[in-house]
């Protein structure tokens, strides 16, 4: 069961959004879709939900094709940026029109989230600030109990507290182990405790598609005086390196070196260092 | 099924929007009704230039025509919107909306219908203009139930009409961009004075339109069949353009 693209390709004018991309997402996991501005996440997501259609390939959401297909994209919330209700409706009345699409729907949860989060129930969604528009559609999401949700930057204009509570609610979701979520974010570090699997894009291709551990596993970081980095990191690959005065801390792919000098320290990398260190070695930085 | 949300949330707001026009429409004529407000005015004299009785009028056809046409234009995106957001197919949407118009349309022209005849038996000098019973039988104010239910039945065929024609121009506009705009709007009024100019110019095609026309004014069945064909061809071109255009969030 699971959410598969295959070979999608996406133009727009001369640029390809989406080249050939074939990815599988599935068995209740948490995925960090990660990738720069203008990479091709929303595009992806907006090809799985049928809001626009790839140019070649497939969508299948368990096993059946999602476009036009009722029950196929009735798997799926996506929580997108853009707003796509009616201008004139309220907060309160949109969550009760969702739950009427989705059996799913748990309307107490919904209230008690936008409770948590203050959200005003008697505004218009359109009236609705940056913050609370966010919030508005998380709130959507965390209900809906699709066997899929997407979060494409769920939080958007949300302070500190706020994001700090939309992590929790979703660790408890997920934790129930049978929701598969999406999550398009810059935020690395902040979700990256929430993230099973990372794929990485870039400029319309799949350049990493892997368990976080995996990931992390396949590189490390040293830090120490320069000289003994540069003595440790020759001839390895190396995926980013910066240099503060005498010191040096360098991002390097593979198994730590049992044997490192000692003045180093060697420690697992982070998703996000992973990721600017990816995407640093792609443009030969 | 993702039609029956997207089709009671429709319904009721086009039940609401009816009810507020039928409303207005009742208020208006109440006014004429009063002299405060009139919208045209019959005089008829005694053959001696003396006017012996002044009536005013009103109309109910073209509010009915035109309220569909906007309906429509307003209604669809926002449906294939609401869709989209909540898991329904294109498909779906479009026929859930397309449901929604033909009920509504049916609805208004029955209200009307039963209005002009409550309105007849008041006696009140206000007269309901009846377009279809101007052109096919004629005379303006139609009385007889008969003539009545037919002029409906026309009027209902213009007003799913308008309501195919509101959601093709809606959805075409949608997928076009800038420039396929310009094009279109400009193209339009080319093509008008295009077909003008070819009338003018081609005797065989003025008199093949000639023969159309008076086939068309022949009975008000031919034009309420002609516009049920219009109906059914633009309501199929409105859904092969949303077939595959990118559903997009209103801009503000």
């Amino acid at each position: 069961m699971s959410i598969e693209l295959k070979n999608v390709t996406k133009t727009y004018g001369g640029v390809r959004a989406l080249d050939s991309v074939s990815v599988k997402f599935g068995g209740g996991l948490v995925y960090g879709l990660l990738g720069a501005n203008g990479a091709g996440k929303t595009t992806m997501l907006n090809i799985i939900t049928n809001r626009i259609y790839a140019d070649s390939g497939e969508v299948l959401i368990d096993g059946e094709s999602a476009p036009g297909n009722d029950r196929a994209l009735g798997k799926v919330y996506m929580m997108a940026e853009a707003n796509l209700f009616p201008d004139s409706m309220r907060v309160e009345p949109a969550l009760r029109l969702t739950a009427q699409f989705y059996p799913g729907f748990d309307m107490d949860y919904a209230l008690d989230v936008a409770r948590k989060f203050e959200l005003p129930l008697k505004k218009k969604v359109k009236a609705l600030s940056t913050g609370y528009s966010s919030i508005f559609r998380l709130t959507l999401a965390l209900s809906c109990n699709t066997p899929y949700v997407i979060y494409d930057e769920p939080v958007l204009g949300l302070d500190a507290q706020h994001r700090d509570l939309f992590y929790r609610l979703l660790m408890e979701k997920c934790a129930e182990g049978e929701q598969t979520a999406i999550l398009s974010t810059h935020l690395i570090q902040e979700a990256a405790n929430l993230i099973n699997h990372a794929v990485i894009i870039k400029k319309g291709r799949i350049i990493r598609d892997a368990p976080v551990e995996e990931l992390s596993s396949a590189a490390h970081t040293v830090s120490g005086p320069a000289a003994l980095v540069d003595a440790y990191i020759a001839g390895r690959k190396l995926l980013s390196v910066n240099a503060i005065g005498g010191l040096k801390t360098a991002s390097v792919e593979g198994e730590p070196d049992a044997g490192a000098p000692a003045g180093l320290e060697i420690s697992g990398i982070g998703l996000q260092d992973y990721f600017i260190g990816l995407m640093n070695e792609e443009e030969g930085k | 099924m993702r039609f029956a949300p997207i089709f009671k949330y429709r319904m009721r707001d086009c039940m609401i929007s009816m009810g507020v026009v039928v409303l207005v429409m009742i208020a208006l004529t109440a006014l004429c009704f009063f002299g405060i407000v009139t919208f045209g005015q019959i005089e008829s004299s005694d053959g001696s230039g003396e006017v012996i009785m002044e009536s005013t009028t009103m109309n109910f056809g073209m509010p009915v025509a035109i309220f569909m046409f906007v309906l429509s234009i307003v209604s669809i995106r926002e449906d294939m919107r609401l869709g989209i957001q909540n898991g329904a197919g294109r498909g779906t949407s479009f026929a859930a909306n397309t449901a929604c118009m033909l009920i509504t349309a049916v609805a208004m022209n029955l209200t009307f219908f039963l209005l002009t005849l409550l309105w007849n038996q008041l006696d009140t000098g206000v007269y309901i203009v009846d377009i279809f019973g101007a052109l096919y039988f004629g005379e303006p104010f139609l009385a007889g139930l008969g003539d009545l239910a037919v002029s409906t039945a026309a009027l209902l065929s213009l007003s799913v009409f308008l309501a195919a024609l509101g959601v093709f121009t809606s959805l075409m506009y949608w997928r076009l961009n800038k420039a396929g705009k310009w094009i279109v709007s400009l193209g339009t009024g080319a093509v008008i004075i295009l077909f003008v100019d070819v009338i003018i110019r081609y005797e065989a095609i003025a008199k093949a339109l000639g023969r159309f026309l008076d086939w068309l004014f022949t009975t008000p069945w031919n034009m309420a069949l002609s516009f049920a064909v219009l109906a059914a061809a633009f309501y199929a071109f409105a859904r092969l353009l949303v077939r595959r255009n990118a559903i997009t969030a209103a801009t503000a």
